[in-house]
Protein backbone atom coordinates (compact mmCIF):
# COMPACT_ATOMS: atom_id res chain seq x y z
CA UNK A 1 0.00 0.00 0.00
CA UNK A 2 2.67 2.35 0.97
CA UNK A 3 4.73 1.42 -2.00
CA UNK A 4 2.14 1.97 -4.14
CA UNK A 5 1.45 5.80 -2.63
CA UNK A 6 5.42 6.30 -2.97
CA UNK A 7 5.50 5.35 -6.58
CA UNK A 8 2.62 7.28 -7.44
CA UNK A 9 3.84 10.47 -5.22
CA UNK A 10 7.22 10.12 -7.62
CA UNK A 11 5.11 9.91 -10.69
CA UNK A 12 2.74 13.16 -10.09
CA UNK A 13 6.37 14.88 -8.46
CA UNK A 14 8.05 13.76 -11.85
CA UNK A 15 4.89 15.13 -14.24
CA UNK A 16 4.71 18.53 -12.63
CA UNK A 17 8.33 19.11 -12.97
CA UNK A 18 8.16 17.70 -16.65
CA UNK A 19 4.94 20.40 -16.64
CA UNK A 20 6.98 23.55 -15.12
CA UNK A 21 9.67 23.01 -17.55
CA UNK A 22 7.84 22.85 -20.31
CA UNK A 23 6.03 26.25 -19.08
CA UNK A 24 9.04 28.06 -18.61
CA UNK A 25 10.07 27.39 -21.66
CA UNK A 26 7.61 28.35 -23.30
CA UNK A 27 7.20 31.78 -21.40
CA UNK A 28 11.24 32.71 -22.36
CA UNK A 29 10.31 31.08 -26.49
CA UNK A 30 7.13 33.79 -26.75
CA UNK A 31 9.38 36.27 -24.46
CA UNK A 32 11.99 36.48 -27.27
CA UNK A 33 9.27 36.55 -30.28
CA UNK A 34 7.90 39.54 -28.55
CA UNK A 35 10.98 40.90 -27.98
CA UNK A 36 12.00 40.67 -31.57
CA UNK A 37 8.40 41.73 -33.18
CA UNK A 38 9.04 44.83 -30.70
CA UNK A 39 12.74 45.54 -31.85
CA UNK A 40 11.34 45.02 -35.27
CA UNK A 41 8.43 47.71 -34.84
CA UNK A 42 11.13 49.85 -32.98
CA UNK A 43 13.56 50.23 -35.87
CA UNK A 44 10.87 49.85 -39.01
CA UNK A 45 8.22 52.21 -37.20
CA UNK A 46 11.19 55.30 -37.27
CA UNK A 47 10.94 55.38 -33.78
CA UNK A 48 14.76 54.31 -33.34
CA UNK A 49 15.57 57.96 -35.72
CA UNK A 50 14.15 60.18 -32.62
CA UNK A 51 14.97 57.85 -29.54
CA UNK A 52 17.61 60.48 -28.39
CA UNK A 53 18.10 58.17 -25.48
CA UNK A 54 19.94 55.81 -27.38
CA UNK A 55 24.28 55.72 -26.79
CA UNK A 56 26.01 58.40 -29.23
CA UNK A 57 23.14 61.14 -28.49
CA UNK A 58 24.23 62.03 -25.11
CA UNK A 59 25.84 65.53 -25.93
CA UNK A 60 22.62 66.63 -27.71
CA UNK A 61 20.14 64.88 -25.52
CA UNK A 62 19.67 68.22 -23.61
CA UNK A 63 18.93 70.15 -26.14
CA UNK A 64 15.80 68.24 -27.51
CA UNK A 65 12.64 70.46 -27.39
CA UNK A 66 10.38 68.50 -24.43
CA UNK A 67 7.66 70.48 -24.84
CA UNK A 68 5.53 71.78 -28.27
CA UNK A 69 3.92 74.45 -25.81
CA UNK A 70 6.15 76.94 -27.36
CA UNK A 71 3.24 76.96 -30.38
CA UNK A 72 -0.05 78.34 -28.97
CA UNK A 73 -2.95 76.09 -30.31
CA UNK A 74 -5.60 77.66 -32.74
CA UNK A 75 -8.99 77.15 -32.21
CA UNK A 76 -10.62 75.65 -34.55
CA UNK A 77 -14.54 76.85 -33.98
CA UNK A 78 -15.42 80.27 -33.23
CA UNK A 79 -15.94 83.39 -35.35
CA UNK A 80 -13.35 84.60 -38.59
CA UNK A 81 -13.39 88.08 -38.53
CA UNK A 82 -10.59 90.35 -39.22
CA UNK A 83 -9.14 90.77 -35.35
CA UNK A 84 -9.39 86.46 -35.26
CA UNK A 85 -7.44 86.62 -39.11
CA UNK A 86 -5.10 88.62 -37.76
CA UNK A 87 -4.36 86.88 -34.51
CA UNK A 88 -3.48 83.96 -36.84
CA UNK A 89 -1.51 85.54 -39.31
CA UNK A 90 0.49 86.43 -36.22
CA UNK A 91 0.64 83.20 -34.71
CA UNK A 92 1.62 81.65 -38.15
CA UNK A 93 4.13 84.17 -39.15
CA UNK A 94 5.87 84.02 -35.94
CA UNK A 95 6.29 79.97 -36.28
CA UNK A 96 7.00 80.15 -40.37
CA UNK A 97 9.89 82.58 -39.92
CA UNK A 98 11.66 80.47 -37.38
CA UNK A 99 10.98 77.55 -39.71
CA UNK A 100 12.49 79.42 -42.66
CA UNK A 101 15.24 80.96 -41.11
CA UNK A 102 17.54 78.33 -40.63
CA UNK A 103 18.54 75.85 -43.28
CA UNK A 104 18.57 72.58 -41.90
CA UNK A 105 20.39 69.45 -43.59
CA UNK A 106 21.73 72.63 -45.47
CA UNK A 107 25.54 72.54 -46.48
CA UNK A 108 27.38 69.76 -47.49
CA UNK A 109 28.72 67.94 -44.31
CA UNK A 110 29.32 64.68 -46.03
CA UNK A 111 31.39 66.00 -49.24
CA UNK A 112 34.86 64.87 -49.39
CA UNK A 113 36.30 68.40 -48.58
CA UNK A 114 34.45 69.32 -45.20
CA UNK A 115 35.43 65.47 -44.08
CA UNK A 116 39.00 66.45 -45.37
CA UNK A 117 39.46 63.37 -47.75
CA UNK A 118 40.53 66.10 -50.83
CA UNK A 119 40.30 62.82 -53.02
CA UNK B 1 20.35 40.21 -95.95
CA UNK B 2 20.36 43.82 -95.55
CA UNK B 3 18.05 43.56 -92.78
CA UNK B 4 19.91 40.39 -90.84
CA UNK B 5 22.98 43.09 -91.03
CA UNK B 6 20.91 45.78 -89.89
CA UNK B 7 19.35 43.84 -87.13
CA UNK B 8 23.19 43.25 -85.99
CA UNK B 9 24.09 46.47 -85.98
CA UNK B 10 21.29 47.56 -83.91
CA UNK B 11 21.67 44.43 -81.48
CA UNK B 12 25.18 45.58 -81.42
CA UNK B 13 24.53 49.41 -80.37
CA UNK B 14 21.83 48.29 -77.76
CA UNK B 15 24.77 45.94 -76.28
CA UNK B 16 27.24 48.59 -76.27
CA UNK B 17 24.50 51.16 -74.86
CA UNK B 18 24.03 48.64 -72.28
CA UNK B 19 27.86 48.62 -70.80
CA UNK B 20 28.28 52.10 -71.18
CA UNK B 21 25.26 52.10 -68.82
CA UNK B 22 26.39 49.43 -66.25
CA UNK B 23 30.30 51.47 -65.92
CA UNK B 24 28.29 54.97 -65.59
CA UNK B 25 26.63 52.98 -62.48
CA UNK B 26 29.66 51.31 -61.15
CA UNK B 27 31.38 53.79 -58.58
CA UNK B 28 34.55 55.35 -60.03
CA UNK B 29 37.37 53.23 -58.33
CA UNK B 30 39.71 54.98 -55.55
CA UNK B 31 44.01 55.01 -55.83
CA UNK B 32 45.82 53.58 -53.74
CA UNK B 33 46.87 56.81 -52.34
CA UNK B 34 43.14 58.01 -51.76
CA UNK B 35 42.72 54.46 -50.01
CA UNK B 36 45.59 55.52 -48.06
CA UNK B 37 45.00 58.85 -47.45
CA UNK B 38 41.44 57.52 -46.02
CA UNK B 39 42.93 55.32 -43.44
CA UNK B 40 45.15 57.99 -42.34
CA UNK B 41 42.06 60.37 -41.90
CA UNK B 42 39.99 57.80 -40.40
CA UNK B 43 39.59 58.45 -37.08
CA UNK B 44 39.06 62.09 -37.47
CA UNK B 45 36.57 60.96 -40.33
CA UNK B 46 34.78 58.77 -37.56
CA UNK B 47 34.44 61.70 -35.19
CA UNK B 48 33.07 64.12 -37.50
CA UNK B 49 30.51 61.65 -38.82
CA UNK B 50 29.38 60.65 -34.90
CA UNK B 51 29.23 64.25 -34.38
CA UNK B 52 27.04 64.69 -37.37
CA UNK B 53 24.92 61.68 -36.76
CA UNK B 54 24.32 63.19 -33.24
CA UNK B 55 23.27 66.77 -34.39
CA UNK B 56 21.62 65.89 -37.24
CA UNK B 57 19.18 63.35 -34.64
CA UNK B 58 18.89 66.51 -33.01
CA UNK B 59 17.60 68.84 -35.85
CA UNK B 60 14.94 65.83 -36.61
CA UNK B 61 14.08 66.01 -33.58
CA UNK B 62 13.17 69.36 -33.04
CA UNK B 63 12.07 70.28 -36.37
CA UNK B 64 9.79 67.12 -36.58
CA UNK B 65 8.04 68.34 -33.86
CA UNK B 66 7.40 71.87 -35.17
CA UNK B 67 6.51 70.79 -38.63
CA UNK B 68 3.69 68.70 -37.06
CA UNK B 69 2.60 71.65 -34.70
CA UNK B 70 2.16 73.84 -37.39
CA UNK B 71 0.10 71.21 -38.95
CA UNK B 72 -2.12 70.25 -36.39
CA UNK B 73 -2.07 73.22 -34.03
CA UNK B 74 -2.27 76.27 -36.45
CA UNK B 75 -3.16 74.78 -40.45
CA UNK B 76 -6.06 72.46 -39.23
CA UNK B 77 -7.17 75.02 -36.56
CA UNK B 78 -7.51 77.94 -39.49
CA UNK B 79 -9.03 75.19 -42.13
CA UNK B 80 -11.82 74.61 -39.43
CA UNK B 81 -12.60 77.92 -38.54
CA UNK B 82 -13.14 78.65 -41.86
CA UNK B 83 -15.20 75.85 -43.21
CA UNK B 84 -16.99 76.34 -39.77
CA UNK B 85 -18.07 79.49 -41.14
CA UNK B 86 -19.04 78.52 -44.28
CA UNK B 87 -16.14 80.23 -46.56
CA UNK B 88 -14.68 78.00 -49.18
CA UNK B 89 -11.69 76.84 -47.72
CA UNK B 90 -10.49 74.74 -50.67
CA UNK B 91 -7.16 76.38 -51.35
CA UNK B 92 -6.12 75.96 -48.04
CA UNK B 93 -6.49 72.40 -47.66
CA UNK B 94 -4.75 71.82 -50.38
CA UNK B 95 -1.79 73.21 -49.31
CA UNK B 96 -2.08 71.51 -46.10
CA UNK B 97 -2.55 68.27 -47.88
CA UNK B 98 0.29 68.74 -49.67
CA UNK B 99 2.28 70.00 -46.81
CA UNK B 100 1.45 66.60 -44.71
CA UNK B 101 2.63 64.54 -48.20
CA UNK B 102 5.62 66.81 -47.54
CA UNK B 103 6.03 66.22 -43.97
CA UNK B 104 5.38 62.31 -44.46
CA UNK B 105 8.27 62.00 -47.32
CA UNK B 106 10.73 64.01 -44.89
CA UNK B 107 10.34 61.70 -42.17
CA UNK B 108 10.40 58.69 -44.56
CA UNK B 109 14.03 59.90 -46.59
CA UNK B 110 15.32 61.24 -42.73
CA UNK B 111 14.93 57.03 -41.56
CA UNK B 112 16.81 56.11 -44.76
CA UNK B 113 19.22 58.59 -44.74
CA UNK B 114 20.10 57.95 -40.82
CA UNK B 115 20.25 53.97 -41.53
CA UNK B 116 22.87 54.32 -44.24
CA UNK B 117 24.95 57.19 -42.03
CA UNK B 118 24.70 54.64 -39.26
CA UNK B 119 26.38 51.95 -41.87
CA UNK B 120 28.93 54.16 -42.94
CA UNK B 121 29.75 54.72 -38.98
CA UNK B 122 29.76 51.05 -38.65
CA UNK B 123 32.31 50.21 -41.19
CA UNK B 124 35.97 50.04 -39.97
CA UNK B 125 37.35 52.57 -42.35
CA UNK B 126 40.80 51.40 -41.34
CA UNK B 127 40.27 47.73 -42.85
CA UNK B 128 38.05 48.83 -45.42
CA UNK B 129 38.74 52.29 -46.89
CA UNK B 130 36.87 51.87 -50.24
CA UNK B 131 33.48 50.30 -48.38
CA UNK B 132 33.50 53.42 -46.06
CA UNK B 133 34.05 55.86 -48.17
CA UNK B 134 31.10 54.63 -50.84
CA UNK B 135 29.12 54.20 -47.63
CA UNK B 136 29.67 58.18 -46.78
CA UNK B 137 29.20 58.90 -50.61
CA UNK B 138 25.93 57.24 -50.32
CA UNK B 139 24.55 58.68 -47.10
CA UNK B 140 25.59 62.45 -48.96
CA UNK B 141 23.38 61.49 -51.45
CA UNK B 142 19.83 60.44 -48.70
CA UNK B 143 20.97 63.97 -47.06
CA UNK B 144 20.52 66.12 -49.84
CA UNK B 145 17.37 64.36 -50.92
CA UNK B 146 16.50 65.20 -47.00
CA UNK B 147 17.00 68.65 -47.62
CA UNK B 148 15.26 69.10 -50.30
CA UNK B 149 11.95 67.84 -48.58
CA UNK B 150 12.99 70.58 -46.01
CA UNK B 151 12.95 73.05 -48.60
CA UNK B 152 9.71 71.48 -50.33
CA UNK B 153 8.41 71.58 -46.20
CA UNK B 154 9.28 75.73 -46.41
CA UNK B 155 7.82 76.09 -50.10
CA UNK B 156 4.39 74.65 -48.82
CA UNK B 157 4.57 77.16 -45.42
CA UNK B 158 5.30 79.81 -47.35
CA UNK B 159 2.45 79.30 -49.80
CA UNK B 160 -0.05 78.84 -46.82
CA UNK B 161 1.17 82.10 -45.86
CA UNK B 162 0.36 83.53 -49.23
CA UNK B 163 -3.06 81.41 -48.91
CA UNK B 164 -4.26 83.44 -45.46
CA UNK B 165 -3.11 86.83 -47.44
CA UNK B 166 -5.78 85.97 -50.19
CA UNK B 167 -8.43 84.81 -47.96
CA UNK B 168 -7.94 87.68 -45.75
CA UNK B 169 -8.22 89.93 -48.58
CA UNK B 170 -11.31 88.20 -50.01
CA UNK B 171 -12.80 88.21 -46.90
CA UNK B 172 -12.61 92.53 -46.96
CA UNK B 173 -13.74 92.22 -49.96
CA UNK B 174 -17.01 90.30 -49.34
CA UNK B 175 -17.90 92.17 -46.09
CA UNK B 176 -17.17 95.64 -46.87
Amino acid sequence: MNDSLVATAHAVSSSSKKRFLLFITVAIVLSLILVGVAMELYNTSGAAQLDLSRPGYQSVRAQSITSDNDIKSYSGSGPINASTISEFKALYKDQAQKIIVVDAFGGDPLSPDALGLNL
Amino acid sequence: MIKKTLGYVAIAILLSGLVVLSAAAQPTSLSDQQLEQIKTNCLSVKNTLNQLHASDALLRVNRGQTYESISTKLMDGFNNRVSGNNYNNSGLTSITTGYSQALDTFRSDYKTYEEHLSTAIGIDCSSRPADFYYAVDAARGYRNQVHADVVKLNQSISQYQSAIDQFETFYKGVNQ
